[in-house]
């Protein structure tokens, strides 16, 4: 099975939250099927860290020259997904599709994926202790579905299947948009980001100069966690080193003593 | 309810259906080639979608005998439906519906009933309701119909009771302006008067290179099936756009649209300054206008009558039908002549006509235009409006660049200033200078076939209220024999032409979506009785003596519907998904039970007997027995068990053609029945002449004239839709899923300048009261400053919040609990000639709370 990628196109989408709307009925049939509450409860109740999929508007420029950008905030499936693998009790998976899921019944609720995240991405829940984000409807696309958003987008704005289709795609869309507007619109993600995100999953048709504004920085990291993780490789390393140190210091010591011991009876032979 | 987790699900796996299963019982027919998506486990229901009015064709999920929501059906020839669909679950699992009939028991407006039961509650509206009839006056009952749950059966319970009233809600939406306007170009005309609808043309988005909005958002007034899916095809494939709005919406672009800021009320003036560049530019092809148009009528400089007219006889699908014939100058043959015999028209030119005896110098109707436009520069333009000429004149070589498939959109919602019907005339005579009419990307005609009914209702005895005030009224001369809701009000107050003394609010809100909130209150407390049918509170429900809850529209069977706004004709089917929860009834059965007890036994025997026995099967027989409008081959497919199957069958849209409704059948860049109006109001002293003018003249709109600049505290407050929310009903800002968006774009809040906001001592987040310094009514809501507002205006999207209605607040749950309405705090007025509410043209003022 190759990389089930997604992507959004910020030009063609039309600002109706349609996605955010699907994804969040999703996820209460979730909750029916797997028996936590029933639709006609769950649709009742705000669920916020259910709320994978949510816009962020922000205006720049000053009136009259100015213009809002709506960030439709999401996970980004990273390649190298840094809150798998930094969650201390493997709770997240990056599935053979490639999608990064977190098992919330495996969750301890540490947020150590908050602080890994460059995204600022998952949600943590009190009330269940657990921490939340978008699993690319892997259920659906298991089961020969498209995830809920991409199904129901309305203007083309998202896609989604096999990771060269959605790139070839994708990049077709950012050359002819290039060509529209006079200005660069990249694919964000199709390529490495950086190494501590590596590749997206789910990628963007962007405006280049603009990329920032919906979410996308040119450099994700955080760099505490990197710090973290040098420090983890560091330590492992530097505990192996103490250990074959330690190791090689009690064969000396063996040594030393096997020669003070035989040094010992010889002295007792002679009296 | 057997429990499945995530994991246990996958091994499950997913079964493909062979179709849709209905819940009727029909069997699959034989797997299709295409794998219709499927957890195993889902029901799949044809549903006409009525969270918003537009009734876009779905499929409602359900799952474990639960709606889930809606999704789109793949057989549409435009699949998809909105958030506000896929929100269903929402709406119907809210325990704040309506949930039992309810009896008013405080006073009106108060908000306090007590429930009752079906047969009570019924009984009391009948014992009101007959009185009229017994007095033999059936027209002192107005029915107000929207959002009605059982078409085909509960208009006609009224129409058979007798009453002519039945005033529509379109006087608050494009009836006036738009119909006018843009009829008055291309047609249909309907007794005279010109009518374009929405329901008559389209804008052909998808093909089109490049396009002007302005009081036009084709993805925030988001409908799917007739527009929507077509606007971002057109997006998605180049469609460049320039948008004229004091504020700068999201969903046309945001990284990558033109925005030219307006001040509000003057994109007339914009208009002008436009028609000004592109008759400068001579943007447009000769052949087109002497083809399609009446350009080169001669007519009269100073009178604007045309030289010469005579009817004529002309073939049309083998019917002979009368146009007006019109003297042009024939370049052929050097003289005067009428168009059906000249063969080459001039576009140009003063010329000698011999007609009737009097000879005079005529102008053709172009060069006419030309002159009256000639003081409008893109100078004058900025003068009045804000916009740069810089801007104007881009926009007008963008027209110039991408014409004929270019348009400016005639707008759909145009009732918002005195001066909306001039702005859409001006649109009209542009996009038929320009070509756009009948062209791939510009304006195209609908094609709705039409379905047959099942009671033929008798003829009332009196006129409705309407035709009083078309005859009578100069402020309604254009106005519209079907849609005055918001002019019965002034019945309602006056009792002229005779008094109307009980209302029945079909799934209407008069108050919250009318202009007038205190003129309306008043109406609403002089009536006799009042009943609101709704599954739904609203500001409307407050003012009901009763509230019968009807059933929403997965809750039921309901007519097949064929009337849709598209170039592709398409019959769809909506079928009970759920039962009705709580105690709301089908809506069927409501009209059943009160044309029982309202009619007489004969009446209830011939009219609704039928339906009782034969329920909806034979109406929705009934309705495919009449089907027109659809060739021979496709009657017989469309079936009820087609319907069933696929809940929608769409046709192929007729290749485009710049065809007109017209008295001449030319698209009338200069119109005849402008010009008869304008010559009637001349002679008869009327200053509405000025507004009837064929010719493209400014007008301002009425704000203007009371104030030269607003005070630093005033604001006009205009309002747009938000993609999740639908006017004022509570299906959708009562929503918890809808809200949790709603409150990510702060939809309860008003919008204002930042600068401005600044200047009053505002910060973002502040509460601040808003109000008409003419009537008593206050509101309150969320200001937010922003830098995408025009410092005139006060912007908020539409019927979200509570209003000068806090009562409201009592029965919602997720619904903002502050907002500001317009509509409550209008003046109760008319716009000259045509009669729309003009909802945004008064001045509010606004403080820190």
């Amino acid at each position: 099975m190759s990389i089930y990628s997604m992507c959004y196109d910020s030009q063609a989408c039309v600002r109706c939250f349609t996605c955010v709307v699907s994804c969040s009925v999703e996820n209460r049939l979730r909750l029916q099927r797997n028996g936590t509450t029933s639709i006609e409860t769950g649709v009742n109740k705000a669920l916020p860290q259910l709320n994978y999929l949510y816009p962020i508007q922000r205006e720049y420029g000053k009136y009259p020259k100015s213009y809002r950008i709506t960030e439709l905030h999401h996970c980004m499936h990273c390649e190298n997904a840094p809150c798998a693998s930094s969650c201390p009790s493997n709770a997240i998976e990056r599935r053979k599709g490639g999608q990064v899921v977190i098992h919330q019944d495996l969750c301890v609720g540490c947020r150590t994926c908050q602080d890994a995240c460059p995204f600022d991405v998952p949600i943590y829940d009190q009330h269940s202790n657990a921490s939340y984000k978008c699993m690319m409807c892997y259920d659906r696309v298991e089961s020969d579905l498209k995830p809920a958003c991409v199904n129901s987008c309305i203007a083309d704005a998202l896609i989604s299947g096999p990771r060269e289709e959605v790139v070839a795609e994708a990049r077709a869309r950012a050359k002819r948009y290039s060509e529209q507007f006079g200005k660069e619109y990249i694919v964000y993600g199709a390529d490495k980001i950086n190494d501590y995100v590596g590749k997206a999953g789910w990628m963007t048709i962007v405006s280049a100069e603009e990329m920032e504004k919906y979410g996308l920085p040119k450099n994700p990291m955080v760099s505490s966690m990197v710090l973290r993780q040098t420090t983890k490789a560091f330590g492992l390393g530097a505990s192996a080193a103490v250990a074959l140190g330690a190791g090689a210091h009690f064969l000396y010591w063996l040594a030393n003593r096997k020669d003070a011991l035989a040094a010992q009876e010889k002295e007792a032979d002679h009296e | 309810m057997q429990k499945t987790n995530r994991r246990d699900f996958l091994k499950l796996g997913g079964l493909a259906l062979a179709g849709p299963l209905v819940a009727s019982g029909v069997s699959p027919k034989a797997a299709r080639a295409e794998k219709l998506p499927g957890y195993g486990l889902e029901k799949r229901i044809p549903v006409n979608c009525r969270m918003c009015a537009q009734k876009c064709p779905g499929l409602a999920r359900v799952i474990d005998g639960r709606l889930i929501g809606i999704e789109a059906n793949p057989h549409s020839i435009s699949p998809g439906v909105c958030g506000r669909s896929v929100a269903a679950a929402g709406m119907v699992y809210n325990p704040n519906r309506i949930q039992t009939p309810l009896i008013r028991v405080g006073e009106r407006g108060e908000g306090k009933f007590r429930r009752a039961n079906w047969s009570e509650a019924l009984d009391l509206v009948a014992s009101k309701l007959k009185v009229y009839r017994d007095q033999g006056t059936p027209e002192a009952l107005a029915v107000a119909v929207r959002f009605n749950g059982a078409p085909g059966l509960d208009t006609e319970v009224f129409k058979v009771y007798g009453t002519p009233n039945f005033p529509g809600y379109a006087d608050t939406c494009w009836a006036n302006s738009r119909a006018v306007g843009l009829g008055a170009v291309c047609g249909p005309f309907s007794k005279g008067q010109p009518g374009c609808s929405p329901s008559k043309v389209s804008i052909n988005y998808a093909k089109a290179k490049y396009g002007v909005l302005a009081g036009r958002n084709p993805a925030g007034g988001l409908v799917c099936y007739p527009w929507a899916l077509n606007f971002g095809k057109g997006k998605r494939d180049g469609l460049k756009l320039t948008v004229v709005d004091p504020r700068k919406p999201s969903e046309t672009g945001e990284d990558n649209v033109n925005w030219l800021p307006i001040k509000p009320g003057s994109d007339l003036a914009f208009m002008l300054g436009l028609f000004h560049e592109l008759m400068k530019n001579k943007s447009y092809e000769p052949d087109y206008l002497i083809k399609h148009t009446n350009a080169p009528m001669l007519v009269d400089a100073k009178t604007l009558q045309p030289a010469g007219m005579r009817e004529i006889e002309k073939d049309d699908k083998e019917k002979k039908i009368k146009i007006l014939d019109y003297l042009v100058f024939d370049e052929a043959t050097g003289k005067t002549q009428f168009a059906s015999e000249a063969e080459k028209p001039a576009l140009h030119g003063a010329h000698e006509v011999l007609f009737e005896g009097k000879t005079f110098t005529a102008v053709t109707a172009l060069d006419r235009i030309a002159k009256e436009l000639e003081s409008y520069t893109p100078e004058w333009a900025e003068g009045k409006s804000d916009v740069p000429a810089e801007e104007i004149r881009k926009v007008a070589k963008d027209l110039e660049q991408n014409r004929p498939h270019a348009f400016i959109d005639p707008t759909y919602r145009s009732e918002r200033y005195f001066n909306s019907f001039k702005m859409v005339q001006v649109i009209s005579m542009m996009n038929a200078l320009i070509g756009a009419f009948g062209r791939e990307g510009g304006i195209i005609w609908n094609h709705s076939p039409k379905l047959g009914k099942l009671i033929h209702p008798p003829k009332p005895k009196a006129d409705a209220i309407s035709k009083h005030y078309m005859k009578h009224d100069p402020n309604f001369r254009f106005g519209n024999s079907k849609y005055y809701r918001h002019k019965s009000v002034e019945t309602l107050l006056t009792d002229k032409p005779y008094p109307i003394k009980a209302m029945v609010f079909n799934g209407a809100n008069l108050l919250g979506g009318s202009a007038g909130g205190t003129e309306i209150v008043k109406a609403l407390e002089k009536l006799e009785f009042t009943l609101c049918i709704s599954p739904f509170f609203n500001e409307t429900t407050l003012y009901a003596d009763v509230i019968l809850p009807d059933a929403t529209f997965v809750e039921r069977n309901e007519a097949i519907n064929a009337k849709y706004k598209s170039e592709v004709p398409g019959v769809s089917m909506n079928m009970k998904v759920i039962d009705p929860l709580f105690d709301a009834k089908d809506p069927y059965w409501i009209s059943l039970e009160l044309a029982r007890r309202l009619l007489t036994a004969e009446e209830y025997e011939t009219h609704f007997k039928p339906f009782e026995v034969g329920g909806m099967e034979l109406l929705w027989e009934k309705q495919l027995a009449g089907l027109k409008g659809v060739s021979d081959k496709d009657k017989t497919k469309i079936t009820v068990d087609y319907l069933k199957q696929n809940g929608i069958w769409n046709g192929t849209a007729r290749p485009p053609k710049p065809k007109a409704k017209t008295p001449t059948h030319k698209l009338e860049i200069f119109s005849t029945f402008l010009a008869g109006a304008y010559a009637e109001l001349e002679a008869a002293g009327d200053s509405n002449s000025l507004v009837a003018t064929p010719l493209p003249v400014w007008q301002p709109a009425n704000w203007m004239t009371t104030r030269e600049k607003l005070a630093n505290d005033e604001f006009i407050p205009i309002t747009g839709f938000a993609p999740i929310n639908s006017f004022t009903g509570q299906q959708t800002k009562d929503n918890r899923l809808l809200a949790n968006v709603g409150e990510a774009i702060s939809w309860d809040a008003v919008f204002i300048n930042k600068s401005k906001g600044k200047s009053l001592g505002f910060t973002d987040g502040d509460m601040v009261t808003i109000w008409n310094p003419d009537n008593k009514l206050e509101q309150s809501a969320k200001v937010v400053l922003s830098e995408l507002v025009h410092p005139d205006a006060m912007f908020s999207y539409y019927g979200t919040g509570p209003g000068a209605f806090k009562n409201l607040n009592k029965f919602y749950g997720h619904a903002p609990k502050t907002g500001f309405n317009p509509n409550h705090s209008a003046p109760y007025h008319h716009a000259p000639l045509v009669g729309g509410h003009a909802a945004h043209d008064f001045v509010i003022k606004m403080r820190k709370a």
